[in-house]
């Protein structure tokens, strides 16, 4: 089985996972900084996402979580570029040294499938329906000179590769054939065909049975532990970031406001809203079985409220909190908060 | 597989049977008959009554229908008095024309219709968008014997470029197959164009970006396939209006086929043709439906699966 593992993408393999916290060389990272979108509202043109900077760590799951409309989707998809045409988008994303945001429509084709890959939310309407899953893994292998038959033997290792049984035969079906975790497997496939180094999974798991949800973010894990991936993972639910993430980027109306390890983040919160999410789940909280849920509603980022944007929901508001933006900050060591009283929190 | 089929072919037989009995029934309707058209205003009352006797017209319409039915099943249709030859005879004599034409009309009403459609439907709101959607909008409203009439005006008599009337040769069917094509035309191009402007805002399309295809590939390989599929039912269901329009487009074109022999033997009152060739007219278009179904069920596995399971 080990033989027919895909090869990591061209890269020198890294023995070891890094430990908890330690900051790598920047060659083997993706460095978003400053990443800022803004799209045609109501009124003008608004920063739906604004000034957001991380690091997708080499060999780390980094967690994107925030409620729905807060950017998760469009920080992840402008990573490849795959943003609305009205969308101006500005800041770096660094590929190494390559800032892919200037890096002209021909470079990103070459970095889509090859160095980041995307896994959809819905395998359901993410794989077009009238191909064979075999043709949509095997598709990216078309262009580089691999005949359409060595790309199905490929498509064909690959589905088995992320567990798809009797993969011999299940690569000459169509999405409708598939159940839907298998979809998922058949997503996960082609978004690995590439050999990238990076993946951004989008909701990989809120379109499925919840049965299957698990068994997919193992996979996840397992393919990103075996094939030395870099893993983006978007999601809402605090549930799935408490199991796989190592990092975490909490956002909120289009701004992060924490970013760290996400053991710590999640055990000591360093903004009131990283704290209002976890304690809106009661199994993430050790020790507490009752829900609270989060008050208010989401801000609108195409309306940000002046000043810090949680305010208006925000339990320890004060005036200052009303007028004065606050910065993200590092609070402690590998750990950043945009609050004004981060420190009191910790 | 099998109770799909009998259901399809039983549908299709009950079909042509409607237009059967329906063009029976009009034609008993319609004041006069074929005695009285064939004898002329001058025949006396007593010629007509002979005639009618001997073509059995005085019988009970109920067994006239079942006669009719009944030879009808086996292709005869009875014999026309104007040329005086079996009705199949004389209209299979004219169906390769009316075939010629109505595939011709078709291929260039799918040929430019789709590329209009795609044209429009990737950049739906863009400038190339609204200049097609006006003119297909403006396509679609002309009726053809008017967009005939004009074409003759301008092509044959002001350019003089082709004949204005005629039958048979490829410069006489330029013209009649324009006509006819033109609100086709309009049709295939304004459905794939929503089809298309659909499909590309499915996240299939995006997938197939994040893959880092060629914006040439995404749209040939993923949506150009998919946005076809609910055209080539909405054309199968226009089929039958095509048949109509070059009913009345071989009319103003003296086209010989099936279309122009129908409209002269209603005048006529040839009951043999009128019957046979609405029949015909009425296979072509179930036979049509059923090749569209097929060719779905070629594009879309899963209407593959629903046919086939
Ligand atoms: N194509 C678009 N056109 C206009 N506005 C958009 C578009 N895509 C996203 N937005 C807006 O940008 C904001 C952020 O959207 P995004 O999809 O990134 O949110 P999200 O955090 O992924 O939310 P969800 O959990 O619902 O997926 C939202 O307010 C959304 O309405
Ligand atoms: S800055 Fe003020 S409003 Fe914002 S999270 Fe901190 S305390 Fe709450
Ligand atoms: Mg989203």
């Amino acid at each position: 089985m080990s033989d027919k593992r895909p090869a990591p993408a061209g890269t020198a393999v890294i023995s070891d996972q890094a430990p908890e916290g330690s900051r790598r060389a920047s060659a083997g990272s993706l460095r978003v900084r400053e990443l800022t979108i803004a799209l045609p509202g109501p009124r003008g043109m608004a920063e739906v996402v604004d000034g957001v900077s991380f690091d997708m760590a080499e060999g780390r799951t980094t967690g994107l979580i925030g409620e729905s409309g807060s950017g998760k989707s469009l920080t992840a998809m402008a990573l490849v570029g795959l943003v609305p045409d009205t969308a101006v988008v500005s800041g770096q994303v660094l590929l190494g040294e390559e800032n892919l945001l200037t890096a002209g429509r021909a470079r990103i084709r070459q970095v889509r499938g090859a160095e980041i890959s995307v896994v959809f939310q819905d395998p359901s309407t993410a794989l077009n329906p009238t191909m064979t899953i075999g043709d949509q893994v095997g598709e990216i292998l078309w262009g580089r000179g691999v005949s359409r038959a060595q790309a199905r033997e490929r498509a064909v290792e690959l589905l088995e590769h992320v567990g798809i049984p009797d993969a011999a035969h299940r690569v000459g079906a169509y999405p409708h054939e598939f159940s839907g975790g298998m979809r998922q497997r058949a997503m996960i496939a082609l978004a690995l065909a590439g050999e990238p180094r990076f993946i951004l999974a989008d909701e990989p798991t809120t379109a499925l049975d919840v049965t299957v949800q698990a068994r997919i973010l193992d996979l996840l894990g397992r393919l990103r532990d075996e094939d030395n991936l870099s893993m983006l993972l978007v999601s809402h639910d605090l549930r799935v970031m408490s199991h796989v993430a190592d990092d975490l980027v909490v956002m909120y109306a289009g701004r992060v406001c924490e970013r760290g390890a996400a053991r710590t983040v999640l055990r000591t919160p360093l903004h009131p809203y990283t704290g209002a999410l976890v304690r809106s789940v009661p199994s993430v909280r050790v020790g507490s079985a009752i829900a609270d849920p989060l008050p208010g509603s989401p801000a609108n980022p195409f309306d940000r409220p002046p000043g810090c944007p949680f305010n208006p929901r925000c339990p320890r508001a004060e005036d200052r909190c009303r007028t004065e933006v606050p910065a993200l900050r590092e609070i402690a060591p590998g750990r950043l908060s945009a609050c004004h009283f981060a420190e009191e929190l910790s | 597989m099998l109770p799909q089929l009998a259901r399809r072919l039983g549908l299709m037989v009950f079909t042509v049977w409607g237009a059967l009995s329906l063009t029976f029934v009009i034609l008993r309707i319609a004041p006069g008959d074929q005695a009285t058209v064939q004898l002329g205003p001058e025949a006396t009352a007593a010629d007509v009554a002979a005639l009618r006797t001997e073509l059995g017209l005085d019988r009970p319409v109920f067994l006239q229908y079942l006669d009719y039915l009944g030879s009808a099943v086996t292709g005869d249709f009875g014999e026309s008095y104007r040329f005086h030859d079996s009705a199949m005879t004389v209209i299979l004599d004219r169906f390769p024309a009316t075939v010629v034409l109505a595939l011709s009309a078709t291929v260039l009403a799918l040929t430019v219709g789709l590329l209009l459609g795609v044209l429009a439907g990737r950049s739906p709101g863009r400038l190339t968008d609204r200049v097609i959607s006006g003119c297909t909008l403006v396509m679609q409203a002309i009726p053809p014997f008017w967009s005939g009439i004009m074409l003759i005006l301008l092509m044959a008599l002001t350019l003089r470029l082709l004949p204005s009337a005629g039958s048979g040769d490829l410069e006489h069917l330029v013209l009649p197959a324009v006509t006819l094509a033109i609100p086709f035309t309009a049709l295939v191009a304004r459905i794939t164009r929503s089809s298309v402007a659909e499909v590309t805002s499915e996240p299939y399309i995006q997938t197939a970006r994040s893959k880092g295809l060629s914006e040439r590939a995404v749209l040939t390989r993923h949506a150009v396939r998919n946005s076809v599929i609910p055209v080539v039912t909405m054309v199968s269901l226009h089929i039958g209006t095509l048949m109509g329009g070059a009913v009345i487009v071989e009319q103003v074109f003296a086209w010989e086929g099936v279309g122009s022999l129908l409209v002269s033997a209603v005048g006529n009152r040839d009951y043999a043709i009128v019957q046979g060739a609405t029949v015909l007219i009425a296979i072509i278009v179930v036979t049509m439906n059923l090749l569209a179904d097929l060719v779905n069920a070629r594009l879309d596995p899963r209407i593959r699966a629903g046919v086939t399971s």
